[in-house]
């Protein structure tokens, strides 16, 4: 199968049943072109990788989708429902779980207490009833430490539960990002750079926790710069060069696609 | 969990039984009084310590809030002739309410702006008393009728205020570890991790302003009864600045740490009474003291010297273990 180029993409996009669609997303910065006409499609339990060489609108593309940037045209669709107006907020309530280059945990908490806020989304419990302590906020609570337990458990991080986060080392925060935006019960899950700066076992943890996501039905979409990572993980992946895209297919295709080669990969 | 919130329970039996034995222990009215103030100046500091030790939002102008109850107390209760304990509801409600119509034009500031905000509504406070003459009694004041028994002399009112700072102990307490305190903590420390939470921080925000104007309401109403008779100069700028210190020393995230920082500032002036005009100089000492020791305040210091070392990753070195895969794909596949 050959990597499909820029002219043809419109063939693999626009399924109903895509998790998300992006459509013909643009943005522009003071009249620098970071993402031009971008599209790209994720099913349920599908991965995506998403590489290029720097400044080519990887990072962009994941606050595009997440929300933290308006797009200026184009659409974001989740399981057919139009993103393009709502906020950060409304968007994680809606299913996008994302996490950051640099992970944005919460120092002065305990890794069980990260995790926890996670379930935020679902909590219904006021703040009158939580300050008295009604049988509502304290059923709740008991059943998010649960959930959050029992993730930090099968993803290898139990053992850390009870610790603060500014005690984490490198890995662990990474990690532990991952299990506080699997905590709002995603249906896509954006990850930005999951693999930088971890070790070659830690990169194999990581690949078994990314598997087990995409096994569980939760569309996955990968930006790294660890290509081999992202060959070996994804089921489709889109290159970027230049805020457009370069070459999309299957990750063996797009390894051999020559353009991709000569732009990125190098021989 | 077990040891820690043991502990917490340890310390809140000692305190109040602390509390309870004080009337007991000290002869002199004078002092009781002094034990009286600690609690009604704790009752607005532990509303304004969810705002700020929590929440991350600078208040400096909580006193503002504190005169529109002790006003609404001493208006609701002596020229109104209402019962003092619905005053005294009626009060914590008006407030919570003056701190809505404060916040919604300011909460949105970033938080040096907001602080100013917060400064100029306690300023407005004092003229809005002096320039309404006719309600508030001017430069005169208003004197303020006291609870029916047994709350009538300084022991009753020293219960009084002792019930509601318990209460209001719990409640902030419940709340600083429950989902709500997650949440704000989220708000305090990284606005972008809170959005991709789905917290909504103004609403965080709000609701947080809210609770601390009641507490900053019910805290007026029993300040203007100790008092007894209010003028504007009663809601003197200083015990803002006092209620703002005893939390930074106290430190972000504690609830005893601003409770001792209260103590201690409360009970400074009148050891010192001799040298009253010092008042401020105490405050800039003990803030600068400890800005410059223990930067994260008294009850951080305290936790991380008492606290476990698991906390801490100081036993147990192992980190990261082989995800379980299996598992994982399940707990994940029980979303739908």
């Amino acid at each position: 199968m050959h990597a499909i180029h820029p002219d043809a993409r419109h063939s693999v996009v626009a399924l109903g049943s895509d998790t998300l669609a992006v459509r013909h997303v643009s943005k522009t910065f003071g009249g620098l072109k970071a993402v031009s006409d971008v599209s790209l499609a994720i099913r349920a339990g599908q991965i995506h990788g998403l590489i290029g060489p720097n400044g080519s609108g990887k990072t962009t593309m994941l606050n595009l989708v997440s929300g933290y940037y308006a797009i200026d045209e184009g659409s974001v669709m989740l399981c057919g429902q139009e993103m393009s107006p709502l906020d950060v907020r409304s968007r994680a309530r809606a299913g996008i779980a994302r996490t950051f280059q640099k992970p944005r945990l919460l120092p002065s908490l305990t890794v069980l207490d990260n995790v926890m806020l996670g379930g935020w989304g679902g909590v219904r419990a006021g703040f009158l009833e939580t300050a008295m302590s009604l049988p509502r906020p304290r059923r709740e609570e008991r059943q998010l430490r649960e959930r959050a337990r029992a993730l930090l458990d099968a993803s290898g991080l139990g053992k850390l539960a009870q610790r603060r986060c500014e005690y984490l080392e490198h890995a662990e925060r990474r990690f532990l990002e991952i299990v506080r935006a699997l905590m709002i019960r995603p249906k896509i899950l954006l990850l930005d750079e999951p693999a930088g700066g971890l070790t070659g076992l830690e990169i194999d943890y990581l690949g078994q926790i990314i598997r087990s996501v995409a096994d569980a039905g939760i569309g996955v979409m990968l930006v790294e710069h660890h290509t081999d990572f992202v060959f070996r993980l994804s089921d489709h992946v889109t290159v970027l060069n230049l805020g457009r895209t370069l070459a999309e297919g299957t990750p063996d295709a797009v390894r051999n696609d020559a353009e991709v080669i000569r732009v990125y990969l190098g021989s | 969990m077990i040891l820690r919130s043991h502990q917490g329970l340890l310390l809140a039996v000692v305190g109040v039984g602390l509390a309870i034995a004080f009337p007991n222990l000290v002869s002199d009215r004078y002092i009781l009084r002094i034990g009286e103030m600690v609690l009604v100046y704790w009752i607005i500091v532990a509303g304004l310590n969810l705002l700020v030790g929590y929440t991350g939002l600078m208040s400096i102008g909580h006193v503002g809030l504190l005169s529109i109850g002790g006003y609404g107390f001493a208006i609701l209760a002596g020229k109104l002739g209402l019962d003092p304990f619905v005053a005294l509801a009626c009060s914590g409600a008006l407030t919570a309410v003056a701190a809505g119509v404060l916040c919604l034009p300011s909460l949105r500031l970033p938080g040096f702006y907001f602080a100013l905000a917060t400064i100029a509504f306690a300023l407005i406070m004092v003229e809005l008393a002096l320039g309404f003459s006719g309600l508030t009694g001017g430069t005169v004041g208003l004197s303020v009728p006291a609870f029916p028994a047994p709350f009538r002399r300084t022991i009753g009112e020293y219960w009084l205020a002792l019930g509601i700072a318990v209460v209001v102990t719990a409640m902030t307490w419940n709340i600083a570890h429950s989902m709500w305190g997650r949440a704000m903590i989220s708000v305090r420390d990284s606005d972008v991790a809170a959005q991709s939470m789905a917290v909504s921080i103004f609403r965080t925000k709000l609701t947080v302003f809210l609770f601390s104007g009641f507490c900053a309401g019910i805290a007026g109403a029993l300040f203007a009864r100790a008092q007894s008779h209010i003028t504007p100069e009663a809601f003197n700028f200083d015990l803002s600045l006092m209620f703002f210190t005893a939390i930074i020393i106290g430190g972000r995230g504690s609830i005893v740490g601003p409770m001792l920082g209260t103590l201690l500032l409360a009970v400074i002036p009148d050891v010192f009474a001799s040298m009253q005009r010092y008042t401020a100089f105490f405050y800039g000492g003990i803030l600068l003291l400890v800005v410059l020791a223990i930067p994260q305040g008294l009850g951080v210091w305290v936790r991380e010297h008492l606290g476990r070392a698991g906390e801490r990753g100081e036993t147990d070195r192992r980190g990261a273990e082989a995800p379980n895969m299996a598992t994982l794909s399940a707990l994940l596949r029980e979303n739908d």
